[in-house]
Protein backbone atom coordinates (compact mmCIF):
# COMPACT_ATOMS: atom_id res chain seq x y z
CA UNK A 1 0.00 0.00 0.00
CA UNK A 2 2.41 2.90 1.24
CA UNK A 3 5.09 1.03 -0.09
CA UNK A 4 3.97 0.83 -3.70
CA UNK A 5 3.32 4.47 -3.38
CA UNK A 6 6.45 5.12 -2.43
CA UNK A 7 7.85 2.83 -4.80
CA UNK A 8 6.19 4.48 -7.80
CA UNK A 9 7.15 7.78 -6.07
CA UNK A 10 11.05 7.08 -5.94
CA UNK A 11 11.10 6.27 -9.20
CA UNK A 12 9.85 9.53 -10.29
CA UNK A 13 10.60 12.38 -7.97
CA UNK A 14 14.10 12.59 -8.80
CA UNK A 15 13.95 13.14 -12.44
CA UNK A 16 11.05 15.23 -11.50
CA UNK A 17 13.28 17.28 -9.06
CA UNK A 18 15.85 17.78 -12.28
CA UNK A 19 13.20 19.21 -13.95
CA UNK A 20 12.46 21.71 -11.72
CA UNK A 21 16.60 22.19 -11.10
CA UNK A 22 16.88 22.71 -14.70
CA UNK A 23 13.77 25.30 -14.91
CA UNK A 24 14.94 26.97 -11.70
CA UNK A 25 18.05 27.73 -13.11
CA UNK A 26 17.01 28.97 -16.33
CA UNK A 27 14.94 31.38 -14.76
CA UNK A 28 17.64 32.49 -12.43
CA UNK A 29 20.02 32.64 -15.58
CA UNK A 30 17.90 34.87 -17.39
CA UNK A 31 17.28 37.03 -14.46
CA UNK A 32 20.94 38.10 -14.67
CA UNK A 33 21.14 38.20 -17.92
CA UNK A 34 18.76 38.74 -19.81
CA UNK A 35 19.69 36.64 -23.21
CA UNK A 36 16.24 35.76 -24.09
CA UNK A 37 12.91 33.58 -22.90
CA UNK A 38 13.60 31.91 -19.55
CA UNK A 39 11.49 28.68 -21.21
CA UNK A 40 14.01 28.96 -24.25
CA UNK A 41 16.96 29.20 -21.79
CA UNK A 42 15.90 25.93 -19.89
CA UNK A 43 14.97 23.66 -23.45
CA UNK A 44 19.01 25.27 -24.14
CA UNK A 45 20.13 23.95 -20.43
CA UNK A 46 18.33 20.70 -20.69
CA UNK A 47 19.78 20.00 -23.77
CA UNK A 48 23.42 20.84 -22.97
CA UNK A 49 22.89 18.77 -19.51
CA UNK A 50 21.59 15.82 -22.06
CA UNK A 51 24.26 16.36 -24.68
CA UNK A 52 27.19 17.03 -22.41
CA UNK A 53 26.50 14.77 -19.32
CA UNK A 54 23.74 12.72 -20.55
CA UNK A 55 20.31 11.30 -18.28
CA UNK A 56 21.58 9.11 -15.61
CA UNK A 57 19.43 6.41 -15.36
CA UNK A 58 17.76 7.09 -12.24
CA UNK A 59 16.04 10.71 -13.73
CA UNK A 60 15.30 8.81 -16.89
CA UNK A 61 11.42 7.89 -15.52
CA UNK A 62 11.05 11.09 -13.82
CA UNK A 63 12.39 13.47 -17.03
CA UNK A 64 10.22 11.57 -19.12
CA UNK A 65 6.88 12.86 -16.82
CA UNK A 66 7.37 16.66 -19.47
CA UNK A 67 4.57 15.85 -22.06
CA UNK A 68 2.22 15.02 -18.97
CA UNK A 69 3.39 18.79 -17.14
CA UNK A 70 2.98 20.36 -20.56
CA UNK A 71 -0.67 19.12 -21.65
CA UNK A 72 -1.23 20.28 -18.28
CA UNK A 73 -0.10 23.42 -18.32
CA UNK A 74 -1.70 23.55 -21.74
CA UNK A 75 -5.01 22.93 -20.15
CA UNK A 76 -4.58 25.76 -17.50
CA UNK A 77 -3.89 27.88 -19.74
CA UNK A 78 -7.30 27.64 -21.01
CA UNK A 79 -8.13 30.06 -18.29
CA UNK A 80 -6.25 32.93 -19.37
CA UNK A 81 -7.85 32.62 -22.95
CA UNK A 82 -10.52 35.48 -24.24
CA UNK A 83 -13.12 33.44 -25.99
CA UNK A 84 -14.70 36.90 -27.53
CA UNK A 85 -11.03 37.57 -29.46
CA UNK A 86 -10.82 34.13 -30.42
CA UNK A 87 -14.64 33.85 -32.09
CA UNK A 88 -13.64 37.33 -33.59
CA UNK A 89 -10.74 35.44 -35.58
CA UNK A 90 -12.24 32.36 -35.46
CA UNK A 91 -13.17 31.52 -39.07
CA UNK A 92 -10.01 33.17 -40.66
CA UNK A 93 -7.33 31.48 -38.44
CA UNK A 94 -9.45 28.34 -39.56
CA UNK A 95 -8.78 28.86 -42.83
CA UNK A 96 -5.23 29.29 -42.74
CA UNK A 97 -5.06 26.14 -40.28
CA UNK A 98 -6.65 24.26 -42.90
CA UNK A 99 -4.62 25.72 -45.87
CA UNK A 100 -1.61 25.10 -43.65
CA UNK A 101 -1.92 21.67 -43.31
CA UNK A 102 -3.51 20.36 -46.61
CA UNK A 103 -0.35 22.20 -48.55
CA UNK A 104 2.32 20.32 -45.90
CA UNK A 105 0.70 17.10 -46.47
CA UNK A 106 0.31 17.49 -50.30
CA UNK A 107 3.88 19.41 -50.54
CA UNK A 108 5.95 16.77 -48.14
CA UNK A 109 4.00 13.79 -50.69
CA UNK A 110 4.76 14.98 -53.71
CA UNK A 111 8.41 16.27 -52.92
CA UNK A 112 8.85 12.77 -51.36
CA UNK A 113 7.62 10.58 -53.93
CA UNK A 114 8.18 12.79 -57.68
CA UNK A 115 10.69 14.94 -56.75
CA UNK A 116 13.38 13.37 -53.97
CA UNK A 117 12.57 9.81 -54.42
CA UNK A 118 11.97 8.80 -50.83
CA UNK A 119 10.01 5.48 -49.63
CA UNK A 120 6.22 5.72 -50.04
CA UNK A 121 5.30 5.26 -46.66
CA UNK A 122 8.37 7.01 -45.04
CA UNK A 123 7.32 10.28 -47.04
CA UNK A 124 3.90 9.91 -45.74
CA UNK A 125 4.74 9.56 -42.15
CA UNK A 126 7.04 13.13 -42.97
CA UNK A 127 4.08 14.48 -44.52
CA UNK A 128 1.99 13.66 -41.08
CA UNK A 129 4.61 14.73 -38.62
CA UNK A 130 5.11 18.21 -40.69
CA UNK A 131 1.12 18.48 -41.78
CA UNK A 132 -0.17 17.92 -38.56
CA UNK A 133 1.22 17.45 -34.89
CA UNK A 134 5.06 16.14 -35.13
CA UNK A 135 6.33 12.76 -33.52
CA UNK A 136 2.55 12.32 -32.12
CA UNK A 137 1.69 12.50 -35.88
CA UNK A 138 4.33 9.85 -37.20
CA UNK A 139 3.16 7.81 -33.97
CA UNK A 140 -0.11 7.71 -35.31
CA UNK A 141 0.13 7.19 -38.52
CA UNK A 142 2.66 4.47 -38.27
CA UNK A 143 0.23 2.65 -36.29
CA UNK A 144 -2.32 3.29 -39.06
CA UNK A 145 -0.11 1.75 -42.22
CA UNK A 146 2.24 -0.24 -40.46
CA UNK A 147 5.74 0.65 -42.35
CA UNK A 148 9.50 -0.69 -40.81
CA UNK A 149 11.00 0.77 -37.76
CA UNK A 150 13.80 1.94 -40.42
CA UNK A 151 11.18 4.42 -41.94
CA UNK A 152 9.60 5.40 -38.59
CA UNK A 153 13.27 6.46 -37.13
CA UNK A 154 13.86 8.59 -40.24
CA UNK A 155 10.88 10.09 -39.85
CA UNK A 156 10.89 10.68 -36.14
CA UNK A 157 14.63 12.02 -36.30
CA UNK A 158 13.72 14.58 -39.08
CA UNK A 159 10.59 16.24 -37.44
CA UNK A 160 12.77 16.09 -33.72
CA UNK A 161 15.48 17.94 -35.97
CA UNK A 162 13.23 20.62 -37.21
CA UNK A 163 11.26 20.85 -33.81
CA UNK A 164 14.98 22.21 -32.60
CA UNK A 165 15.90 24.69 -35.49
CA UNK A 166 12.19 26.04 -35.22
CA UNK A 167 12.27 26.48 -31.93
CA UNK A 168 15.15 29.07 -32.31
CA UNK A 169 14.34 30.04 -36.07
CA UNK A 170 10.63 31.37 -35.68
CA UNK A 171 10.97 33.93 -32.69
CA UNK A 172 14.16 35.51 -34.01
CA UNK A 173 11.99 35.80 -37.44
CA UNK A 174 8.94 36.64 -35.80
CA UNK A 175 11.00 39.92 -33.85
CA UNK A 176 13.19 40.76 -37.09
CA UNK A 177 9.64 40.92 -38.91
CA UNK A 178 8.48 42.92 -36.13
CA UNK A 179 4.97 40.22 -35.98
CA UNK A 180 2.13 41.14 -34.02
CA UNK A 181 1.77 38.76 -31.04
CA UNK A 182 -1.63 36.93 -32.96
CA UNK A 183 -0.03 36.69 -36.46
CA UNK A 184 3.32 35.14 -34.89
CA UNK A 185 1.30 32.68 -32.95
CA UNK A 186 -1.14 31.74 -35.43
CA UNK A 187 1.90 31.16 -38.38
CA UNK A 188 4.03 29.03 -35.29
CA UNK A 189 0.50 27.24 -34.57
CA UNK A 190 -0.19 26.19 -38.29
CA UNK A 191 3.25 25.73 -39.18
CA UNK A 192 6.22 24.54 -36.49
CA UNK A 193 5.50 20.78 -35.85
CA UNK A 194 5.72 19.21 -32.23
CA UNK A 195 3.23 20.77 -29.76
CA UNK A 196 5.97 21.30 -27.22
CA UNK A 197 7.86 23.91 -29.18
CA UNK A 198 5.32 25.52 -30.51
CA UNK A 199 4.19 26.06 -27.18
CA UNK A 200 7.86 27.21 -26.16
CA UNK A 201 8.11 29.57 -29.12
CA UNK A 202 4.72 31.39 -28.62
CA UNK A 203 4.99 32.14 -25.17
CA UNK A 204 8.90 33.19 -25.83
CA UNK A 205 7.70 35.60 -28.18
CA UNK A 206 5.00 36.93 -25.95
CA UNK A 207 2.48 35.42 -23.45
CA UNK A 208 -0.94 36.47 -26.13
CA UNK A 209 1.55 34.88 -29.27
CA UNK A 210 1.53 31.58 -26.48
CA UNK A 211 -2.22 31.74 -26.30
CA UNK A 212 -2.94 31.84 -29.88
CA UNK A 213 -0.18 29.22 -30.69
CA UNK A 214 -1.55 26.87 -28.54
CA UNK A 215 -4.84 27.67 -29.91
CA UNK A 216 -3.99 26.89 -33.35
CA UNK A 217 -2.18 24.17 -32.69
CA UNK A 218 -4.64 21.97 -30.52
CA UNK A 219 -7.15 22.69 -33.62
CA UNK A 220 -4.36 21.10 -35.98
CA UNK A 221 -3.82 17.58 -33.53
CA UNK A 222 -7.21 17.64 -33.89
CA UNK A 223 -6.96 16.43 -37.34
CA UNK A 224 -4.45 13.62 -36.83
CA UNK A 225 -7.55 11.29 -36.49
CA UNK A 226 -8.74 11.81 -40.13
CA UNK A 227 -5.36 12.15 -41.35
CA UNK A 228 -4.26 8.67 -39.86
CA UNK A 229 -7.75 7.20 -41.10
CA UNK A 230 -6.74 8.53 -44.69
CA UNK A 231 -3.47 7.13 -44.59
CA UNK A 232 -5.22 3.84 -43.01
CA UNK A 233 -7.48 3.42 -46.12
CA UNK A 234 -5.18 4.28 -48.50
CA UNK A 235 -2.87 2.02 -47.87
CA UNK A 236 -5.28 -0.32 -47.24
CA UNK A 237 -6.79 0.18 -50.85
CA UNK A 238 -3.09 -0.23 -52.03
CA UNK A 239 -2.81 -3.76 -50.70
CA UNK A 240 -5.62 -5.48 -51.43
CA UNK A 241 -4.10 -7.25 -54.38
CA UNK A 242 -4.79 -10.78 -52.99
CA UNK A 243 -4.37 -14.32 -54.29
CA UNK A 244 -7.35 -15.39 -56.36
CA UNK A 245 -10.10 -17.03 -54.76
CA UNK A 246 -12.07 -20.03 -56.32
CA UNK A 247 -15.72 -19.78 -56.11
CA UNK A 248 -16.34 -22.32 -53.58
CA UNK A 249 -14.22 -21.02 -50.85
CA UNK A 250 -15.08 -18.57 -48.19
CA UNK A 251 -13.50 -15.53 -49.11
CA UNK A 252 -17.01 -13.25 -49.29
CA UNK A 253 -17.36 -14.62 -45.65
CA UNK A 254 -13.92 -13.18 -44.71
CA UNK A 255 -13.99 -10.06 -46.58
CA UNK A 256 -17.23 -9.06 -45.00
CA UNK A 257 -15.24 -9.74 -41.57
CA UNK A 258 -12.05 -7.99 -42.43
CA UNK A 259 -14.34 -4.69 -43.48
CA UNK A 260 -16.37 -5.04 -40.40
CA UNK A 261 -13.37 -5.09 -38.31
CA UNK A 262 -11.43 -2.05 -40.55
CA UNK A 263 -14.19 -0.04 -39.71
CA UNK A 264 -14.32 -0.23 -36.10
CA UNK A 265 -10.30 0.39 -36.20
CA UNK A 266 -10.82 3.17 -38.24
CA UNK A 267 -13.71 4.81 -35.84
CA UNK A 268 -11.35 3.67 -32.89
CA UNK A 269 -8.56 5.98 -34.80
CA UNK A 270 -10.64 8.81 -35.14
CA UNK A 271 -11.70 9.05 -31.55
CA UNK A 272 -8.59 8.52 -30.56
CA UNK A 273 -6.73 11.34 -32.59
CA UNK A 274 -8.54 13.73 -30.39
CA UNK A 275 -6.08 14.59 -27.65
CA UNK A 276 -7.86 14.58 -24.09
CA UNK A 277 -6.11 17.07 -22.80
CA UNK A 278 -7.64 19.68 -25.43
CA UNK A 279 -11.30 18.80 -24.28
CA UNK A 280 -10.01 20.45 -20.91
CA UNK A 281 -8.50 23.30 -22.61
CA UNK A 282 -11.48 24.05 -24.42
CA UNK A 283 -13.52 23.24 -20.74
CA UNK A 284 -11.00 26.00 -19.28
CA UNK A 285 -11.42 28.51 -21.79
CA UNK A 286 -15.51 27.83 -20.96
CA UNK A 287 -15.65 28.56 -17.34
CA UNK A 288 -13.11 31.53 -17.58
CA UNK A 289 -15.65 32.67 -20.68
CA UNK A 290 -18.58 32.61 -17.99
CA UNK A 291 -17.00 33.90 -15.07
CA UNK A 292 -15.70 31.35 -12.83
CA UNK A 293 -13.08 32.66 -11.60
CA UNK A 294 -12.07 36.13 -10.09
CA UNK A 295 -9.02 37.87 -11.88
CA UNK A 296 -6.64 36.70 -8.92
CA UNK A 297 -7.39 33.09 -9.33
CA UNK A 298 -7.54 33.45 -12.96
CA UNK A 299 -3.90 34.53 -12.65
CA UNK A 300 -2.88 31.95 -10.02
CA UNK A 301 -4.08 29.26 -12.64
CA UNK A 302 -1.84 31.60 -15.21
CA UNK A 303 1.05 31.32 -12.99
CA UNK A 304 0.78 27.29 -12.46
CA UNK A 305 0.79 27.15 -15.81
CA UNK A 306 4.17 28.82 -17.04
CA UNK A 307 5.71 26.66 -14.08
CA UNK A 308 4.34 23.55 -15.32
CA UNK A 309 5.89 25.18 -18.48
CA UNK A 310 8.78 25.10 -17.19
CA UNK A 311 9.11 22.03 -15.69
CA UNK A 312 8.16 20.49 -19.20
CA UNK A 313 10.37 22.82 -21.41
CA UNK A 314 13.87 21.70 -18.88
CA UNK A 315 12.15 18.09 -19.93
CA UNK A 316 11.73 18.62 -23.28
CA UNK A 317 15.35 19.89 -23.90
CA UNK A 318 16.84 17.24 -21.68
CA UNK A 319 15.11 14.89 -24.45
CA UNK A 320 16.72 16.60 -27.53
CA UNK A 321 19.49 13.94 -28.36
CA UNK A 322 21.93 16.02 -30.73
CA UNK A 323 22.89 11.89 -31.72
CA UNK A 324 19.29 11.10 -33.00
CA UNK A 325 19.74 14.22 -34.95
CA UNK A 326 21.95 11.89 -37.42
CA UNK A 327 19.14 9.61 -38.20
CA UNK A 328 17.73 11.79 -40.26
CA UNK A 329 19.32 11.10 -43.66
CA UNK A 330 19.71 13.96 -46.22
CA UNK A 331 16.70 13.23 -48.49
CA UNK A 332 13.66 13.63 -46.01
CA UNK A 333 15.67 16.86 -44.46
CA UNK A 334 15.42 18.02 -47.89
CA UNK A 335 12.14 17.58 -48.33
CA UNK A 336 10.88 18.50 -45.37
CA UNK A 337 13.03 21.28 -45.26
CA UNK A 338 11.43 23.08 -48.55
CA UNK A 339 7.95 22.68 -47.86
CA UNK A 340 8.57 24.15 -44.76
CA UNK A 341 10.01 27.30 -46.26
CA UNK A 342 6.99 26.84 -48.90
CA UNK A 343 4.10 26.67 -46.69
CA UNK A 344 5.25 28.72 -43.90
CA UNK A 345 6.68 31.93 -46.15
CA UNK A 346 3.03 31.28 -47.81
CA UNK A 347 1.26 30.95 -44.35
CA UNK A 348 2.56 34.08 -42.76
CA UNK A 349 1.80 36.16 -45.98
CA UNK A 350 -1.66 35.13 -45.36
CA UNK A 351 -1.70 35.93 -42.01
CA UNK A 352 -0.33 39.34 -41.98
CA UNK A 353 -2.69 40.13 -44.77
CA UNK A 354 -6.11 38.81 -42.93
CA UNK A 355 -5.21 39.23 -39.60
CA UNK B 1 -0.65 -6.63 -5.64
CA UNK B 2 -4.15 -8.29 -5.67
CA UNK B 3 -6.82 -7.21 -7.46
CA UNK B 4 -9.09 -6.27 -4.39
CA UNK B 5 -6.13 -4.26 -2.50
CA UNK B 6 -6.78 -0.95 -0.51
CA UNK B 7 -7.79 1.94 -1.58
CA UNK B 8 -4.54 3.44 -2.31
CA UNK B 9 -3.93 0.80 -4.34
CA UNK B 10 -6.79 0.88 -6.46
CA UNK B 11 -6.12 4.75 -7.08
CA UNK B 12 -2.74 3.83 -8.12
CA UNK B 13 -3.97 1.19 -10.50
CA UNK B 14 -6.67 3.69 -12.00
CA UNK B 15 -3.94 6.17 -12.36
CA UNK B 16 -1.11 4.21 -14.09
CA UNK B 17 -4.46 3.17 -15.84
CA UNK B 18 -5.25 6.56 -17.28
CA UNK B 19 -3.23 7.53 -20.78
CA UNK B 20 -1.54 10.92 -20.92
CA UNK B 21 -4.02 12.92 -21.65
CA UNK B 22 -6.40 12.19 -19.21
CA UNK B 23 -3.79 12.31 -16.49
CA UNK B 24 -3.25 15.93 -17.60
CA UNK B 25 -6.83 16.84 -17.08
CA UNK B 26 -6.51 14.69 -13.30
CA UNK B 27 -3.45 17.09 -12.81
CA UNK B 28 -4.89 20.71 -13.99
CA UNK B 29 -8.12 19.75 -12.29
CA UNK B 30 -6.76 19.31 -8.85
CA UNK B 31 -4.67 22.23 -8.96
CA UNK B 32 -7.64 24.56 -10.19
CA UNK B 33 -10.18 23.32 -7.45
CA UNK B 34 -6.75 24.21 -4.81
CA UNK B 35 -6.96 27.79 -6.66
CA UNK B 36 -10.42 28.41 -6.31
CA UNK B 37 -11.31 26.31 -3.64
CA UNK B 38 -9.06 27.17 -1.01
CA UNK B 39 -7.86 30.32 -2.71
CA UNK B 40 -4.57 29.29 -3.57
CA UNK B 41 -2.16 32.20 -4.37
CA UNK B 42 0.63 30.84 -6.78
CA UNK B 43 2.99 33.13 -7.49
CA UNK B 44 5.24 33.37 -10.73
Amino acid sequence: MASTLWAGGRRVLPGIAVLVLVGLLARVVTAVVPIGSHLLVAIGIGAFVANVFGVPDWATPGVDTHGLWLEAGIVLLGATVAAGRVIGAGGRVLAIVLGAVIATVLLVEALSRWVIGIDEKAGSLLAAGSGICGVSAVAAVAGAIDPDRRQVAYATATVLLFDAVTLVAYPAVGRLLGLSDVTFGVWAGSTMFSTGPVTAAGLAYSPAAGEWAVLVKLARNALIGVVAVGYAMYYAGGATHRPHREPHDDGAHDDAHESRSAVRVRIRQLREGVPVFLLGFLLLIALSTIGMFTPAQRTAIGNTSSWLFLVAFAGLGMRMNVREFREAGIAPVVVVLLALVVVSSGTLAVAMAIL
Amino acid sequence: MTDHGSATERAIRWWTGLDRGWQAMCVSFVLVAAIVGIDLPIPW
